[in-house]
């Protein structure tokens, strides 16, 4: 059996590309989406849950966000605990921290995107970016946190694909 | 042919005007297949399908795929009319046109496992090359990576068909090998209209965004019947471009890229640049690398996912194999988070499409050494 060039070079770049699935298998990538999870789990995330909602309509901020921080630190798989931190804190003005929780909440699920589903909050979502990009400007002054400004401007992004739609 | 030679050349323009589209009649007919492509796949967005995604034969596969509980993604399931439509378009047309052969037994379980790779380089781009140029026409630049991959691919599969790889010779077989396909697909039609509650339905999320029934099946029919006809295949018209250096060769891409332009200029649909566009990611070498694995994988089975699905239905249990495959690797390719989401890829898709071009580059470098030693 002979072997050309040809021959070499399609088995050197195949054996390349198993190694680097190796490495790309031990190293980290992009977030995979969490599975989804429904609102409170247990009775009591029930009513930690509801007491930071009410605190949230009742213009408690402050409060809210220290409840759903606390409610997210024991069930980290939730995704309307986000919805609700990225409203108190776009309440606040802290659009950069709204962004990044809005994306969180997506990313666990993509219903919060979806046009034809209930949980929609593409509003709130399209409110925030229209509005929230310039005070995120001042707040992430581009020559000291360049990446902090960088990472809000890919959820940014993230988020007006997913609202765009799509097929996936 | 007795009449042609009996009349003088000269008589009337009509014979020589006759010639001209007859001589032509081919990359006309696969212009027209690409501008019916292009356009209905806007306007089937534009009338309830995914946004870029009118038509989307990996898209379709995954939403088939998750109707039949193959896979647990709730979004993403629905028996999509268009794809029934493209089978029994295809088939018909094969059969008035006397070109339903069934045939088969070249290498089926490589051309199965082909068509799973296939579906893992469109989930890791994020569509089907028809896909690709939807989103080209609509506007979206970040499918560009995916075109220029596409074309790389192509060109690096015509290298091995060049250097004789070749999967083996298909033989007639029993009628009922080539009909299983469109049989399935009838069933699959009365299950739908029955409401079957075997299949499952999107309440929301892609599997919920539809055409109204009768345009998608309507529209499927007449794009499965003239690709039927005219042969067209995505990668085969850039690969005979590359090799012929014709343009009427690339006639159907560029009329497909070109209806899909003025049709989403038409409905408002066509929104250029690369931010907020919808199934996309900024993950331009994977995408390039996603389409290249389709490119390459499309010219060792033969064909496109479309033309696989076009070939499948007129008897060719060859490409009714790579179909089945596409069906399992669709379903993999939700079940193990291998599709790209709006992020960029995901861990799973990384590694699966790099370990699939691995896999399809040994099968290339090891099909071709058995046709050298055969020549040997």
């Amino acid at each position: 059996m002979k072997l050309d060039r040809f021959d070499i070079l399609t088995a050197a770049c195949a054996t390349a590309l198993l190694l680097a699935a190796g490495f790309v298998g031990t190293s980290r990538g992009s977030p995979t989406p969490a599975p989804r999870a429904s609102a409170g789990s247990t009775p009591t995330a029930i009513s930690d849950l509801t007491r930071a909602r009410a605190a949230l309509d009742a213009g408690k901020d402050k409060k809210a966000i220290d409840q759903l921080t606390k409610f997210l630190a024991a069930n980290p798989d939730i995704a309307e605990p986000h919805v609700l931190l990225a409203k108190a804190y776009a309440s606040q003005g802290d659009y950069a921290t709204a962004i990044r929780e809005y994306k969180t909440a997506v990313v666990m699920d993509p219903e919060y995107a979806d046009l034809n589903s209930d949980k929609y909050i593409g509003k709130g979502i399209k409110s925030v970016l229209a509005h929230g990009w310039a005070p995120c400007e001042i707040t992430l002054n581009p020559e000291r946190n360049d990446a902090a400004r960088a990472a809000v401007k890919d959820d940014a992004a993230y988020l007006q694909r997913m609202l765009a739609g799509g097929c996936n | 042919m007795e009449t042609q030679v009996l009349l003088p050349e000269t008589e009337s323009p009509e014979p020589e005007q006759e010639s001209w589209l007859r001589r032509n009649q081919d990359w006309l007919l696969v212009t027209a297949t690409g501008l019916a492509i292009g356009g209905l796949g806007v306007w089937l967005s534009f009338l309830g399908n995914p946004r870029n995604a009118g038509i989307c034969i990996s898209c379709f596969m995954e939403n088939l795929a998750g109707a039949l509980s193959l896979h647990g993604n709730a979004r993403m399931e629905y028996v999509r009319p268009e794809l029934i439509g493209f089978i029994l378009g295809a088939a018909a047309a094969a059969f008035l046109g006397r070109e339903f052969h069934s045939e088969g037994g070249s290498s089926p379980v490589l051309r199965f496992l082909g068509g799973g790779i296939l579906m893992i380089g469109c989930g890791v781009f994020m569509g089907c090359p028809i896909r690709m140029a939807l989103r080209l026409g609509a506007g979206d630049f970040t499918a560009a990576s995916g075109l220029v991959g596409l074309v790389a691919g192509v060109w690096l599969g015509f290298e091995f068909l060049k250097r004789g790889f070749h999967l083996g010779e298909a033989a007639p077989m029993p009628l009922i090998n080539g009909l299983i396909l469109p049989l399935i697909a009838v069933g699959t039609l009365i299950a739908v209209l029955l409401k079957s509650p075997l299949l499952q339905s999107s309440l929301s999320g892609p599997g919920a965004e539809r055409a109204p029934f009768a345009i998608a099946i309507g529209a499927g029919l007449l794009i499965g019947a003239l690709a039927q006809r005219s042969r067209f295949c995505i990668t085969g018209n850039i690969g005979n471009f590359l090799v012929a250096r014709d343009w009427r060769f690339a006639s159907g891409v560029v009329a497909m890229l070109g209806s899909a332009v003025v049709v989403s200029l038409m409905v408002g649909s066509f929104h250029p640049g690369v931010e907020a566009q919808p199934g996309s990611n900024l993950a331009y070498g994977w995408s390039f690398l996603g389409m290249g694995l389709v490119g390459i994988t499309s010219v060792m089975i033969g064909g496109c996912p479309f033309r696989q699905v076009v070939l499948a239905s007129q008897g060719s249990s060859d490409a009714a194999s790579a179909v089945l495959g596409m069906l399992a690797g669709a379903a993999l390719v939700q079940t193990w988070n291998i599709g790209s989401t709006n992020v960029g890829p995901t861990p799973a898709g990384r590694i699966s499409a790099l370990v699939s071009l691995a896999f399809i580059l040994i099968v290339g470098l090891v099909l071709r050494m058995r046709e050298s030693e055969q020549a040997a």
